[in-house]
């Protein structure tokens, strides 16, 4: 080892032992804390920051609904979304369920996390007055709507369930061409059995084709045509082109003067009726879910209304049941089921 | 092992304005989470204005307190100012969703 190696040794020794030197004067020298003092900075410390943790971590909990609350209303406020759903859903029941109307300003809606339940009360005209026929209430999970739920008020329930014989036993209705599937001599029995004094809803089978116009010139005249259902070139068969029943699409007879109701008379009712199956058709899913038919077919069934006009082969008329017997006579019809039956209210 | 500390240093306290202004914040958020779930629109007002504008107000005067850890300031100016902006949001969208006259 050379001199000038160990020199540079002794050097560094020399210069580690005043740097520990100094830095043992830093310690003795420096202000310190007692035991007692550095315990409470600790307990200060951590009592600080878990106060800070559990204020802020009770805040980001109480921002969590409000959150959640406000991102649901923007979905269903932003591009009117809950307004289309509520549309669709009024909309559905005008041309799917005959005799049946609702009042569109009382169409509630009650926006949950991120969901909303549409509600509303569905009325069928029986003699010269409104009935409540149902409780509907719509759940949609976001824009998904689920069947609707159901508090009927009638004495002839609708059937229950979601099938293809349910669809097949709700049919009261037929076309020309399908065959009728109840003895109607016993159908008219119905009517002829029931006392003079009340009044009834009827659902009338043609034994052809008809314009809308040409119906009320054929029935008798002390009632009233409630609901058409209109030939879509499926009611022959009943099926869709997979097979799948259908059920009646139509529109009420009469302007409905309640406020808000798309038959309000602005437009004759054959042009709303077209309007409405445009409007269905961009939303079928929602629209089938609502009516809680299988198959509607929208699209199919407007195009061969728009190029074939409208032709009806069902009616619903109600009125006074001695005048509705009349019915059994008129050469145009062809079978009559009866309905909901009330007593006199026929003005 | 000893803890060292210099003397001059100072250990960074919350301020007082930016602690009231964030419990405010708090409270007023609680009040506003039980309207929401006892889905009730008569929140009170109290709660939705006066109280957070003070709550911003204080959470200003925090954010400008020298030597003193700024974090609940922010937190409660934040809260504060979230409480009115949800709740005009809320009534706008309300109004536009199935509006009757």
């Amino acid at each position: 080892m050379s001199d000038e190696h160990k020199q540079d040794q002794n050097n560094d020794e020399n210069l580690y032992k005043a740097y520990m030197m100094k830095t043992k004067n830093d310690i003795h020298t420096s202000p310190s804390l007692s035991e007692e003092e550095q315990r409470e900075i600790i307990r200060v410390g951590s009592n600080t920051a878990r106060n800070a943790t559990v204020m802020i971590s009770l805040a980001i909990l109480l921002l969590m609904l409000p959150i959640m609350t406000l991102i649901t209303y923007l979905y269903y406020g932003i591009g009117g979304k809950a307004n289309t759903m509520i549309d669709v859903v009024g909309k559905t029941i005008y041309v799917t369920e005959p005799n049946v109307s609702l009042e569109e300003m009382e169409i509630e809606n009650e926006i949950g996390l991120f969901s909303m339940n549409v509600t509303f009360d569905t009325f069928k005209r029986i003699g010269s007055e409104d009935y409540l026929a149902e409780k509907v209430d719509v759940y949609f999970g976001l824009d998904e709507p689920k069947f609707p739920e159901k508090i009927s008020f009638l004495e002839q329930l609708p059937p229950m369930g979601y099938g293809i014989d349910v669809v097949k036993d709700g049919q009261k209705m037929y076309h020309p061409d399908a065959m009728i599937p109840f003895n109607t001599i016993e159908a008219e029995d119905v009517l002829n059995n029931l006392p003079d004094g009340t009044v009834a809803e009827a659902y009338l089978s043609f034994s052809e084709l008809m314009k809308p116009n040409e119906i009320e010139k054929a029935l008798p005249k002390e009632m009233e045509v409630r609901w058409l259902a209109v030939d879509t070139g499926l009611e022959a068969k009943q099926l869709d082109k997979e097979g799948v029943p259908i059920t009646p699409i139509g529109y009420p007879a009469q302007v409905d003067p309640t406020t808000w109701s798309p038959f309000d008379g602005d437009q004759t009712n054959e042009e709303v009726f077209l309007d409405i199956l445009k409007f269905l058709e961009k939303n079928e899913q929602t629209a089938e879910i609502v009516s809680q038919i299988k198959s509607l077919e929208i699209q199919d069934r407007r195009k061969y209304v728009e190029d074939n006009g409208i032709q009806v082969y069902g009616a619903v008329v109600t009125g006074p049941v001695p005048e509705l017997r009349k019915l059994e006579q008129v050469k145009e019809v062809r079978a009559i089921n009866v309905g909901e039956v009330k007593l006199w209210n026929w003005k | 092992m000893e803890l060292e500390i210099k003397k001059k240093s100072k250990r960074k306290l919350q301020t007082l304005t930016g602690f009231i202004s964030f419990i405010i914040g708090l409270l007023a958020l609680t009040v506003l989470n039980i309207g929401l779930l006892i889905e009730t629109v008569d929140i009170p007002e109290l709660f939705l204005f006066p109280l957070p504008f003070l709550g911003v107000f204080l959470g200003v005067i925090g954010v400008f307190t020298k030597n003193r850890s700024k974090q609940f300031a922010w937190w409660g100016i934040g809260v504060n100012v979230f409480i009115p902006i949800f709740f005009v949001l809320m009534m706008g969208l309300s109004w536009t969703i199935n509006a009757k006259p």
